[in-house]
C-alpha cells in the first residue's frame, strides 16, 4: 500500500475519514525533526533492523531465530512465517524501524506474519523517529490455537499510515497493544476477524498528543463464527491543540452466537483547544451475544488534584501522576512485563 | 433460543395492525405529480401569502438539486416522488365552524381510532385531565379543540395554515428557524409541499393548561403526508405535546415527510412525546409508511429545557432524529426513545445534542427491540464546542434482539473540544436471557406474560417518561406486539 492508497480510500470512504483529513493533514506535515535514533540496545532478544523500510541484517541480532525465518525484501515485501509448534521463539522478537537521511518521501513496508497451528510468536513494532510518510500494511494469518502478541510503539514525529488484517481461526489469539506519543499523523487501522470458534482477539491501545499531533485509531473487529471474545481498552490524553480519533466497531455475524464483544474507550482532555472524537459502532445480527461499549471524554478531576496536593505534590507532579493512573488500566492489558515497564516508561516520560 | 422465544418471534412477527382500516370519505386530491404547479396548487388552496409560496418554491428549487441520504443503515427501492399525490383533503363545503358542522365519517374515524374529539365536559368535584387535539387528516387539520379555553390564556394552538392567516408575523419569524430550508433532502422537500400541521405558541410565563395533541391519520392512497409543526414557548412557558399517528394498511409504501420545529426561550419547557404507529406493512415487508422525519428543537434561552420521548413501533421505514441545539446557558436537552421493529422493519434513529451554552446538560436513553427480521439502528451525535464549558451529557443505548434473523446497530458520534465538559456513553446489546424468562416462568406466569414482563421492564425508563395517557397506549402498545405468544 501506497500513500496514494490511502488518500483515495479516504476518498471512497468518506465516512470511515470523518474525523481525519488525510490530504489536508500530510500538507502540514513539518519539514525535518529531529533524529537522534540510537538503535543501539543492550538486550539479548531477536532484533531486525529496518532502515528507510529495507532490512539491515548486519544491525540486527538474530538470537534464538534464525535469518530464515524472516524473508524477503521491500519490493514483495517481508514475510515472517512460524510453523507448527513454534516453541523456539521463546524470546520476544522486536522490529526496529527507523530512517536516515536518504529516506525516500515514503517508505513503504509489507509485513505478513503466518502463525502455525499452536504457535507462539511475540513481536514488538518500535518505531523511532523518521521524517517521511512511513505506509505499513501488515498481513496476520493465525491457525488454529495459534497465539499473537502484537506491540507497537509509534514516537517517530512523523506520518504514520498502518493497516494490520488479521485472521485468525478456531481458538488462536491476537493480541495487539499500540502506544502512539510522538506523531505528526497516525492513522492505526486494525482490522480483524476471528472467523474460527473460540478465537480471541484483544486489541488495547493509548494515544499521548500535544501539539497539533493528530492520530487516529480505527479497528474493526468482526465475530463471524460462535462463542468468539474481544475485548478493546483504548486510553486517549490529549493537551495543546492536538486530535484525537477514535473508531470502533465491532460487528457480529448471523450465526456468531454467544459472543462476548466489550469495548472501551476514554480520553482525557487537557486544553481547551484539543479535540476528542470517538465513534464507537456495534453492527449485531446474532441475538444470543453480550456487547457492549463504553465511551468517556472529560478532564481530570480537580478534587483528585487537590488532594494530591494537599499531600505535597506540586500541580504538575498531580497532574502526571493522574494521568499515568489514567492510562494504568490499559498498561495492565499488557500481559509481558518488561514491555509493561518500556510502556509505563514512556508514559511517564510523556506526562512529566 | 429455545422454542418459546421462537414461536414468540414468529408470533411477534405476525401481529395485528389494528388501525389498518380506510375510511370512505369524499376527497379533493392534487393530480399525481411534483412541480412548481403543484406547490402553487397547495399554496392557493391554503390562500397563503406571497412570501410563503415564494418560500415553498426555493426550496423546491433547492430540493431539485439535493440528492437523498444514503448513510442511514436502511434500504428501500427507489422512491418515484412524481408518481404520488402531495394533497389529499376531505371534501368539504366550507371550512368546519364547529365540531357539529365536521363530517360524520371523519368523527367516527377518530372515535374508532380512541381519539377524543369532543371537549368533555367538566363535572362537578371531578378534574379530569383534558387533552387538547389538533387532527389532521391527510393534508388538513379537520378540528382542533378547547381552542376557545386555550385562547384565554392567551396560547396559540391551530392548524399551522391557519396561523400563517392570523400570526403571519410569528410563523414567519420561527418558520425554517430551527430547521433550516436547505437542511437535508426530506425537510427541504417538505418546505416544499407541506400541507397541514400544528402550531403552538405559549406566551410569557404560562403554563399550559393542558396536554396539546396532534393526532396525523394518512387515509387517501397515493399520497403522502407532508406535515409541519411549530412549537414556540416564549419566556417562562411551558407545554406538554404529544403526537399520534396511524394510517390504513395498503400494499404499496407511502412517504411521511414531517418537519417539526421547537423553539423554548429563557426558562421555557417543551415537552414533545410521540407514540408513533404508522402502518408497518405486512410481515413480508409489503407496503407500510416510509417514515423520514426531521425533528429539532432549539433551547435558545438560558435554563430553557426541550425533551424529547418517542415510542417508535410503526412504519416500514423509521429514519429521525429528534434533536436539541442548546444554545442557552443551563439549558437542558433530553432524549428518551423506544424502538420496536418486527418482520422487515427498519429504523434508524437517535437523536442529536449540540452543546453550545456554558453548563448546559443533555441525556440520551434509547432502547432498540428488534425482532422477526428486522433492522434497528441507533444513530446519534453530541457535540460539545468550546463554549459549552461545565457540560454534561450522558448517553444510554440498550438493544434487545428476540429471534436470531434481525439485527441491532449502535453508531455513536461523540465530539468534544471543551476540557471541563463530561461526556458519557455506554452500549449494550444482549438478548432476553433463558434465565430470566425461568425465573418468571416458575413464578407462575406463562412465557408470553414473562417476554411481556421484560420487555416491559427494558423500556420502562423511556415509557415512564410519557405523559399518562400515552404511557397507557404505549404499554398496550407494546404487549400488543407480544400477544399470543404462548410458548
Amino acid at each position: 500500500m501506497s500513500v496514494a492508497n490511502f488518500i483515495n480510500r479516504s476518498h471512497q470512504d468518506k465516512e470511515g475519514w470523518k474525523y481525519t483529513d488525510l490530504e489536508a493533514l500530510l500538507k502540514t506535515a513539518p519539514a525535518s525533526i529531529a533524529m537522534n535514533n540510537n538503535i543501539a540496545d543492550t538486550g539479548d532478544h531477536p532484533r531486525f533492523v529496518f532502515v528507510n523500510g529495507v532490512f539491515q541484517s548486519k544491525q540486527s541480532r538474530f538470537g534464538a531465530v534464525p535469518s530464515c525465518i524472516l524473508m524477503g525484501d521491500l519490493a514483495t515485501g517481508y514475510n515472517l512465517v512460524l510453523g507448527e509448534h513454534t516453541c523456539l521463539v521463546t524470546q520476544p522478537i522486536e522490529f526496529v524501524f527507523t530512517a536516515d537521511e536518504n529516506a525516500p518521501n515514503e517508505i513503504n513496508i509489507k509485513l505478513t506474519i503466518e502463525v502455525g497451528a499452536n504457535g507462539r510468536l511475540t513481536l514488538l513494532e518500535n518505531h523511532l523517529a523518521s521524517p517521511t510518510i512511513t505506509v505499513l500494511e501488515t498481513e496476520i494469518i493465525l491457525h488454529a490455537s495459534a497465539k499473537f502478541v502484537h506491540g507497537k510503539i509509534i514516537h517517530s514525529g512523523g506520518t504514520h499510515l498502518a493497516r494490520s488484517t488479521a485472521q485468525v481461526a478456531r481458538g488462536g489469539y491476537y493480541n495487539n497493544f499500540t502506544l502512539i506519543r510522538g506523531t505528526h499523523l497516525t492513522r492505526n487501522e486494525i482490522d480483524v476477524v476471528l472467523q474460527g470458534e473460540e478465537a480471541q482477539a484483544a486489541l488495547n491501545g493509548t494515544m499521548l498528543l500535544r501539539g497539533t499531533e493528530h492520530a487516529d485509531t480505527t479497528t474493526r473487529i468482526t465475530h463471524a463464527a460462535p462463542h468468539c471474545a474481544s475485548r478493546q481498552i483504548y486510553k486517549t490524553v490529549l493537551d495543546g491543540k492536538s486530535r484525537g480519533v477514535f473508531q470502533g466497531k465491532i460487528i457480529v455475524a448471523k450465526d456468531a452466537q454467544k459472543t462476548d464483544g466489550y469495548q472501551l474507550s476514554r480520553a482525557l482532555l487537557l486544553s481547551d483547544q484539543a479535540e476528542m472524537d470517538a465513534k464507537p459502532e456495534l453492527e449485531i445480527y446474532a441475538d444470543d451475544v453480550k456487547c457492549s461499549h463504553g465511551s468517556t471524554i472529560g478532564d481530570l478531576d480537580e478534587q483528585a488534584i487537590f488532594y494530591l496536593r494537599s499531600r505535597g505534590l506540586n500541580e504538575a507532579q498531580a497532574r502526571a501522576l493522574l494521568i499515568e493512573a489514567f492510562v494504568a488500566e490499559m498498561l495492565e492489558e499488557i500481559q509481558i512485563e518488561a514491555w509493561r515497564d518500556i510502556f509505563r516508561a514512556e508514559i511517564e516520560r510523556w506526562a512529566q | 433460543m429455545n422454542a418459546s422465544t421462537n414461536t414468540l418471534a414468529k408470533d411477534l412477527a405476525e401481529q395485528k395492525y389494528k388501525y389498518g382500516f380506510v375510511t370512505a370519505i369524499d376527497s379533493e386530491t392534487a393530480p399525481v405529480g411534483l412541480s412548481e404547479d403543484t406547490i402553487r396548487f397547495i399554496s392557493a388552496k391554503k390562500n397563503e401569502p406571497v412570501w410563503l409560496l415564494e418560500w415553498r418554491l426555493k426550496a423546491y428549487r433547492q430540493w431539485l438539486k439535493m440528492r437523498e441520504p444514503k448513510w442511514a443503515k436502511v434500504h428501500h427501492p427507489p422512491i418515484d416522488y412524481q408518481a404520488a399525490s402531495y394533497y389529499s383533503a376531505p371534501k368539504q363545503s366550507d371550512k368546519p365552524k364547529t365540531l357539529d358542522d365536521v363530517d360524520p365519517e371523519l368523527l367516527a374515524t377518530y372515535a374508532k381510532l380512541g381519539i377524543p374529539l369532543q371537549e368533555q365536559e367538566i363535572l362537578a368535584g371531578v378534574q379530569e385531565r383534558r387533552v387538547a387535539v389538533d387532527a389532521v387528516f391527510d393534508s388538513v387539520s379537520v378540528a382542533t379543540t378547547y381552542k376557545k379555553e386555550l385562547e384565554s390564556h392567551g396560547i396559540l394552538f391551530c392548524p399551522i395554515s391557519e396561523a400563517v392567516q392570523t400570526h403571519p408575523e410569528l410563523v414567519q419569524k420561527y418558520l425554517g428557524s430551527v430547521v433550516p430550508v436547505s437542511d437535508n433532502f426530506f425537510a427541504t422537500l417538505n418546505c416544499a409541499v407541506f400541507t397541514d400541521g400544528s402550531f403552538v405558541y405559549i406566551p410569557k410565563g404560562v403554563r399550559c393548561p393542558m396536554e396539546l395533541s396532534t393526532y396525523f391519520r394518512i387515509n387517501a392512497e397515493n399520497t403522502g403526508q407532508f406535515e409541519r409543526t411549530l412549537i414556540i414557548a416564549d419566556e417562562g412557558a411551558s407545554v406538554s405535546y404529544l403526537e399520534g399517528c396511524t394510517a390504513p394498511k395498503r400494499d404499496v409504501n407511502q412517504l411521511h415527510a414531517a418537519v417539526v420545529e421547537l423553539v423554548a426561550l429563557d426558562d421555557a419547557t417543551i415537552k414533545y412525546s410521540t407514540v408513533q404507529n404508522w402502518y408497518p406493512g405486512d410481515k413480508d415487508g409489503k407496503g407500510g409508511i416510509y417514515n423520514f422525519v426531521t425533528k429539532r428543537g432549539a433551547c435558545r434561552g438560558a435554563r430553557s429545557k426541550i425533551s424529547w420521548t418517542q415510542v417508535e413501533t410503526g412504519s416500514a421505514i423509521t429514519w429521525k432524529y429528534p434533536s436539541c441545539i442548546l444554545q442557552g446557558d443551563d439549558s437542558v436537552g433530553e432524549f428518551y426513545s423506544v424502538a420496536i421493529t418486527n418482520n422487515h422493519q427498519q429504523a434508524d434513529t437517535g437523536t442529536k445534542m449540540i452543546h453550545i451554552g456554558k453548563n448546559t446538560r443533555s441525556t440520551i436513553i434509547a432502547k432498540g427491540i428488534s425482532a422477526g427480521q428486522a433492522d434497528s439502528t441507533y444513530r446519534g451525535l453530541v457535540k460539545i464546542l468550546r463554549t459549552a464549558k461545565g457540560a454534561r451529557n450522558k448517553t444510554q443505548c440498550d438493544s434487545l434482539l428476540i429471534g436470531d434473523k434481525c439485527g441491532a446497530h449502535t453508531v455513536p458520534y461523540i465530539e468534544s473540544r471543551q476540557p471541563k465538559a463530561r461526556v458519557e456513553h455506554e452500549a449494550t446489546t444482549s438478548k432476553v436471557s433463558e434465565d430470566q424468562l425461568f425465573y418468571c416462568q416458575q413464578r407462575g406466569l406463562n412465557a408470553e406474560e414473562a417476554m411481556g414482563l421484560i420487555v416491559n421492564g427494558f423500556c420502562r425508563e423511556v415509557l415512564q417518561e410519557l405523559p399518562m395517557e400515552f404511557a397507557v397506549e404505549a404499554q398496550k402498545l407494546v404487549s400488543i406486539s407480544l400477544e399470543g405468544s404462548v410458548g
